[in-house]
């Protein structure tokens, strides 16, 4: 469980992003979750959730899907006509006192219909973590199951 | 032209691989030297990614890509000249674009140190060419070199459409 004041730092590839934590639904160590080990969908493993399955995407530092590779958890966020997960290499808390978020709007045009994915960034040092904001994070990610 | 309405204008030259940018001084916030910068996914490819400035994230442009020139940009080179002329480029950092927030710098990359001017306002008014871009208003003939000046509004409604 995660608490208001904390951001979830998400490692994909070489990048690492940071997510509001009350933005995740759960998060799911692979263990728990049904991996796609025969492909033909764009999905890399779901969550059982009674009768219905959440499809979580493996994405890489570019957010392009990608397949393989030894992830360890996937967060899911809520969407409709339900959650969608983003599978990652790790998934590690931070608290809110460490990460002072400061606004950004990305350029160009709007990749989802529910906006930028990126609403801010975390600059500490040389090091510059952007934030997802998660009700576009989820359209994103809806977006790719429709691709399927 | 009415002689009360040439005023001297503090301006900036800002010169990049395919054209020189002149600016007034006052849309500049600083010029700093080309430092590393963070992908921002899923952008144009006009958009070389992002710096922390300040503590502040301020998304950094090529002027050449966003013209369609596809021209090497500073920090992105593979070979052994990138560092070369990383160490001479630089990025100009703009204020917020007319009607945008608050905290939307961004920056342009320049391939060499930028130059200041006091430009009298009848060299603006001397435009030779109006090239085919929806971003540069006109350009003008500045001593030896031609400089375009931009459309700041048609510049903010490329870089936020």
């Amino acid at each position: 469980m995660t608490g208001e004041n904390q951001y979830l730092r998400i490692d994909l590839g070489s990048a690492a992003f940071l997510l509001p934590s009350r933005a995740s639904l759960a998060i799911e160590q692979r263990e728990n979750l049904s991996v796609n080990e025969v492909g033909g969908s764009m999905a890399s493993a779901w969550r059982v959730a009674g009768l219905d399955r959440w499809p979580a995407f493996r994405l890489d530092q570019d957010l392009r899907r990608h397949s393989g590779g030894d992830w360890r958890r996937a967060v899911f966020l809520e969407s409709e006509p339900h959650p969608v997960g983003l599978i990652a290499d790790e998934i590690q808390l931070l608290e809110l006192s460490e990460v002072l978020v400061e606004p950004l709007t990305p350029l160009g045009i709007v990749p989802t219909r529910k906006g930028h994915l990126f609403s801010g960034a975390w600059v500490s040092g040389a090091q510059l973590l952007l934030v997802f904001e998660p009700v576009a994070l989820a359209a994103f990610l809806s977006q790719m199951e429709a691709q399927q | 032209m009415n002689s009360a309405t040439l005023q001297p204008l503090h301006a900036l030259e800002v010169p990049t691989r395919v054209l020189s940018l002149l600016v007034p001084s006052a849309c500049v916030a600083e010029v700093v030297s080309h430092c590393a910068l963070a992908a921002l996914p899923l952008s144009p490819e006009w958009v070389v990614g992002v710096m922390g400035w300040r503590s502040k994230p301020v998304p950094v442009i090529s002027l050449e890509k966003l013209l369609g020139r596809n021209e090497s940009v500073p920090g992105s080179l593979p070979d052994a000249r990138a560092g070369s002329r990383r160490r001479s480029s630089k990025i100009v950092v703009f204020y917020p674009l007319p009607g945008r927030k608050p905290w939307e710098f961004f920056g342009i990359v320049s391939c060499a140190e930028p130059q200041s001017l006091v430009v009298d306002s009848a060299v603006l008014a001397s435009a030779i060419d109006t090239p085919n871009s929806g971003f540069i208003a006109m350009t003008a003939q500045l001593g030896n070199s031609v400089v375009a000046i931009p459309d700041l509004n048609a510049l903010a409604a490329v870089l936020y459409p």
